[in-house]
């Protein structure tokens, strides 16, 4: 597909992409009984190893599902909430997001063996959430050995979306899921990361909750999208966002990104690679 | 036959194949022993002798499981584990595990290995910072005082007062409720940190709920929010301290109730080991209290100066002898959601002994020097009785406070002095009663706002002194005995409203106050002074008409104030008529504050007072203010303004746990009269004031840093000072312009390498100078190093071993010193061992430059001692 028409299909999923939430949007679907902390490294520049974003990130882990999320993002959000509910929402007082935060939220088995994706791109508007199968991971077991924090962990390997992944593991923790979507292994992910070390996940803790909370669902505001369809949209976004934005709104601006110029969040066009690069 | 050989081959092939890979489907299914149901998700997974894992599979929702494994590959030492959370893990050999076996998994308690979860140890929430408790107290940390001291931002000093970014706090809350008001050392120097959960820094707080956003305040407040231990029920603390020598004590009874509706804290305690008690009643004054503090001090002075012993730079623990009580009772209780009464009431008895030998040294002519020594014995009690009651209404649409006051108090205090072959007795005895009432109201109204303050304030004071002068022939007696009133009273009335950005603030105010002082001297034989019984009876009345105008954005604020006083003195004695005298200022004011983003803030303002007029300052006829200093003045009220302009810039990354500010800062006095000192022999000395034009000039360099680092728990903190000033100064008959200058760093960081070992190193250096105009004859300079190295070690969780050593270096000579102590941990209670100051220093030498002279104090210590402290919670 042309870059042009790449585009233009975009910009038909983001305007013509109907409304369509759901009433009842916001749910509670498990209840969290143990929660791990994840402190994350993104390389944003793959030009430059040393541009790297870090973020603090939650597993919390229920009966059946789990969800896995910025902490600091949550923090920000909940006193968004708070602001607008007792009505004294005052613009000035919402400061800007730390920086390097991340905007997704994987919730790993809701629907029952699925995945929702949900991501927050820019503005309001993009907003999108999707499903996709939980499929099971491949998963090399190696015999290497070593301790994080203080549980005795095992290295395991796999492929994953174009990435080739290294996990340790640890079985004192039987619980078979880990950070973003990777899961299946019989115990909980302590340290993952892709052998670019592009993408870094490390656990900085694990605790029994007190009192267990709530996992809440919450698409309300986001518009669902097929996986194929929000990759499109992500790839426009991380490589041209200003006229990613441009775009969706139906406007064409050129000469605005300047391939290996940073932009406002600090991204470079050609330089930065998603998560997820490819089936 | 070919065929048939063909078939065998086949059918031999084919078997070996089967042989060589023959597996094995070990099947079974996980249930719960209590109910019997399947177990889903459950992890079936084989260990190699290496107990690595080398195959796995989970349970279905039935609970059942296949495992394929290769017969082969089966060898002796091999195990199959079944777990699942929360159930008692399961180990088989590999070898002795029956297909289709039912494995019954137990529910058991057994908690996992759990590493805490570090939230983010400060969260930023709006204008609020929230300090997470538990990731700044340090094990040995006792008080929420303690664990302030560790926070980036924040800064407590030694006395106990906070600041954030270098400014005083103005509220200091507790659950949201105001109990302490400006005795909130009270609570953070007695509260145990355990209870408390999250400190959260209110930022640019206005307390006046109905002025939020609308106001330019630039103090924060500190919210204590505690844990739900500490919520809704009564703590109670108790702590009992003896020592060697069993003379001392050191005791402390307390109870406390936070609740949100009703609050109290009420409390006993004494020791006599040096512990500062006194100023755990006052506070800092914020920005705005300055300047009415200046008029209206909370304790008035008094004329009296029995020779000011200066406070050492170092812990008081060090060196002071007391003997100090204080009982105190503050209970608030919420009459509704915005009203409340509230009542505060302490009792203070104070006594101090000190010992120790001074000289002064100040350059009277180009061949002349002059030094006083002395050497002195003190004694002093200070009896303190405060109370205070107030009404609040704080709504979002209407603010009314009413605030009343009393103190009583009562100081008494007896020197004996050696000095040149002079032996001297000084006896004071100085009352005080105060009253004092300050309300308050703001009135929102459709497009604006009214507001009015009314502070009302009576001192009376009646103090004396008698002296003894006694050489080998004879003794001299001589008494100094004043009575002085203090009426004052500052009202303004404001009126406030709002046009799109702009605020404009019209406001008028009327302040009066009226004085009288009366004295009565009966003057030594040793000097000739005529008056010995005098009255000035001093009125001032001052008006004035203000006008501000405000802007307010996202990214600048700022303001322009201008104000025009009218005032009016009345000053008259027994010598000369009634003599009035009348001055008109204009005081123009103007600030701007920028915020480039978020975290960076750069302000400039301006301000020109003028320095208010008071008897104490005029009064023309003679007082000893102790047995060397006789005091007189001019009787005349003279014009003296002041401009400051100060430059400051405010930085913090709560994220990153860096904060900084910076300032700069100059001031400017102009005042008509000058100072001037006369030795009129060996032991007396006249100070007086002259008229001459003349300025005081004050630069002022200030810069402040604190950074926390994610290895070792590492907290540094950075504070650096100059400070300097030129004035002029009339010695004996010589006029000199001196320029006083100080330099002071401060250094500390708190490093925990291990959970059990953990430590605070503290740097300091400060350097003094005093120089006269005539270069080389006038110079002083004195300067000293502080090295103070804490370290404690848990070797178990409920043993603290900790020593502090104390590196005390000045020119001339060393000091070291050394306490060292013990405490054990129970679940209620405390006991702990202290061995202070190991290496028994004696005395240490001070030295410190003031106004003209240079001064050089040898100052008893406290001896070696133990203490043994006992502390209940329950």
């Amino acid at each position: 597909m042309k870059k042009n028409d790449l585009y233009i299909a975009i910009a038909i999923i983001v305007v013509t992409t109907p409304i369509s939430q759901t009433v009842f949007s916001q749910k509670v679907i498990d209840k969290a009984l143990y929660r791990c902390q994840y402190k994350t490294t993104t390389l944003k520049d793959t030009l430059d190893m040393s541009y790297l974003s870090t973020d603090v990130m939650n597993l919390d882990i229920g009966e059946n599902s789990v969800v896995f999320y910025s902490s600091r993002k949550d923090e920000k959000d909940a006193y968004t909430r708070k602001m607008t509910e007792s009505g004294s929402f005052d613009m000035n007082k919402i400061k800007e997001s730390p920086k390097g935060v991340n905007n997704y939220k994987v919730y790993t088995n809701y629907p029952n063996g699925k995945i929702t994706y949900q991501d927050e791109l820019v503005g309001r508007r993009n907003n999108y959430y999707y499903e996709e199968d939980l499929l099971p991971i491949q998963w090399t077991i190696t015999s290497e050995k070593k301790l994080i924090l203080k549980y005795n962990c095992q290295k395991a390997t796999c492929s994953y979306m174009g990435r080739n992944y290294e996990a340790w593991f640890t079985t004192e923790i039987p619980i078979k899921y880990g950070p973003y979507k990777f899961s299946g292994l019989p115990g909980l992910i302590l340290k993952l990361h892709d052998t670019k070390n592009h993408y870094v996940f490390e656990a900085t803790g694990f605790e029994q909750l007190l009192t267990p909370e709530n996992i809440i669902y919450d698409v309300k505001g986001f518009q669902k999208i097929s996986k194929n369809d929000f990759l499109k949209i992500q790839y426009s976004f991380i490589t041209d966002p200003l006229n990613f934005i441009a775009q969706s709104l139906g406007v064409k601006i050129e000469g605005i990104s300047t391939p290996g110029e940073r932009s406002k969040e600090g991204i470079r066009s050609d330089a930065y690679l998603p998560i997820e690069l490819s089936k | 036959m070919p065929k048939r050989w063909e078939l065998l081959l086949l059918f031999n092939l084919s078997f070996l194949n089967l042989c060589l890979s023959q597996t094995i489907n070990l099947k079974g299914r996980i249930i719960d022993s209590n109910t019997k149901i399947g177990i889903s998700g459950a992890s079936v997974y084989i260990l190699d002798l290496n107990d690595a894992i080398i195959d796995y599979v989970y349970s279905d929702e039935k609970g059942t499981f296949n495992i394929e494994l290769k017969k082969k590959s089966i060898v002796e030492g091999q195990y199959i584990v079944f777990s699942f959370l929360g159930y008692l893990e399961q180990k088989q050999v590999l070898r002795d595990f029956k297909s289709n076996t039912i494995v019954t998994l137990t529910p058991t308690e057994i908690q996992l290995p759990e590493v805490k979860i570090v939230s983010h140890p400060i969260k930023e929430q709006g204008d609020t910072l929230i300090y997470n408790v538990a990731r700044f107290k340090m094990t040995q940390d006792r008080s929420i005082a303690d664990v302030l001291r560790n926070m980036p931002g924040i800064r407590v000093t030694d006395d106990g007062s906070i600041y954030f970014q270098g400014e005083p706090i103005n509220k200091f809350y507790i659950e949201g409720v105001d109990l302490l008001d400006e005795k909130y050392k009270l609570a953070s120097n007695n509260l145990k940190a355990d209870y408390v959960e999250n400190v959260e820094v209110l930022q640019q707080h206005e307390p006046v709920k109905s002025l939020r956003g609308k106001t330019f305040s630039e103090q924060a407040a500190i919210n204590l929010v505690l844990n739900e231990e500490a919520k809704r029920r009564w703590l109670f603390s108790a702590d009992f301290g003896i020592g060697l020598p069993l003379t001392l004590w050191d005791n402390r009874l307390m109870a406390m109730s936070f609740d949100k509706n009703s609050q109290n804290l009420s409390m006993y305690k004494n020791n006599n080991t040096g512990e500062d008690i006194v100023s755990e009643l006052s506070s800092p004054a914020t920005i705005s209290e300055i300047i009415i503090d200046a008029r209206m001090p909370k304790v008035e002075r008094g004329l009296f100066q029995p020779g000011i012993i200066s406070s050492l730079p170092m812990d008081k623990k060090k060196y002071q002898l007391n003997a100090s009580h204080l009982i105190t009772s503050n209970q608030i209780w919420k009459l509704s959601e915005d009203k409340n009464i509230r009542y505060q009431i302490s009792y203070l008895n104070y006594r101090e002994r000190q010992q120790l030998d001074s000289e002064q040294s100040a350059v009277l002519d180009v061949d002349s020097t002059l030094i006083i020594q002395e050497s002195k014995k003190n004694n002093s009690s200070q009896n303190k009785l405060d109370g205070e009651l107030s009404y609040t209404h704080n709504a979002d649409n209407f603010y009314l406070r009413n605030k009343w006051s009393s103190t009583v108090l009562w100081n008494v205090q007896n020197n004996r002095i050696i000095t040149s072959g002079h032996e001297v007795d000084e006896k004071y005895n100085s009352p005080q009663q105060l009253l004092r009432n300050d309300f308050r109201i703001v009135v929102p109204r459709k497009k604006g706002r009214l507001e009015a303050t009314s502070l009302s304030q009576l001192a009376i004071l009646s103090h004396d002194a008698a002296f003894q002068i006694g050489d080998a022939s004879k003794t001299h007696s001589y008494t100094q005995e004043y009575a002085f009133k203090n009426m004052t009273t500052s009202n303004q009335v404001s009126y406030t409203f709002q046009r799109n950005k702009y605020q404009i603030k019209n406001n008028i105010g009327l302040d009066f106050t009226s004085q009288r002082l009366n004295s009565l001297l009966h003057p030594p034989a040793l000097i000739d002074i005529l008056d010995h019984e005098n009255y000035a009876a001093f009125k001032n009345i001052s008006s004035y008409v203000e006008t501000q105008i405000g802007y307010k954005s996202d990214k600048m604020d700022y303001y322009f104030n201008l104000l025009l006083k009218h005032s009016s003195v009345t000053i008259d004695n027994k010598d000369s008529l009634r003599r009035g005298y009348t001055f008109v200022h204009l005081l123009p004011s103007a600030g701007i504050k920028y915020y480039p983003s978020n975290w960076l803030t750069l302000s400039l303002k301006g301000q020109v007072t003028d320095n208010i007029a008071d008897i104490r300052t005029l009064y023309p006829q003679t007082i000893f203010i102790n047995y060397r200093n006789l005091n007189s003045f001019t009787g005349k009220p003279t014009q003296s303004l002041s401009h400051r302009y100060v430059l400051s810039l405010t930085y913090r990354n709560p994220v990153k746990g860096f904060f900084m500010e910076g300032l700069a800062g100059y001031s400017i006095m102009e005042r008509q009269i000058i100072n001037k000192t006369f030795f009129i022999d060996d032991l007396f000395q006249q100070n007086e004031t002259l008229f001459s034009k003349n300025h005081t000039y004050s630069p002022l360099f200030g810069i402040n840093g604190s950074k926390m680092f994610g290895w070792w728990n590492t907290k540094l903190f950075l504070n650096g000072f100059y400070k300097g000033s030129k004035y002029t100064y009339i010695v004996q008959n010589r006029q000199t312009d001196f320029s006083n200058k100080s330099y002071s760093v401060n250094l500390r960081v708190t490093i925990q390498p291990r959970k059990w070992f953990n430590n605070e190193y503290e740097f300091s250096y400060i350097n003094s100078i005093l120089a006269g105009n005539d270069k080389g004859t006038n110079n002083f300079s004195t300067s000293y190093f502080q090295h103070s190295l804490s370290m404690y070690i848990f070797p178990y969780s409920n043993i603290q071993v900790g020593i502090k050593q104390d590196l005390f270096r000045t020119k001339e000579l060393n000091y070291y010193f050394a306490n060292f102590n013990v405490l054990y941990r129970f679940k209620t209670m405390d006991i702990g061992v202290e061995i202070r100051n190991i290496t028994n220093q004696t005395h240490y030498i001070f030295e410190n430059v003031v106004d003209f002279y240079k001064s050089r104090t040898i100052r008893t210590m406290r001896p070696r001692e133990v203490l043994i402290k006992m502390n209940l919670n329950f």
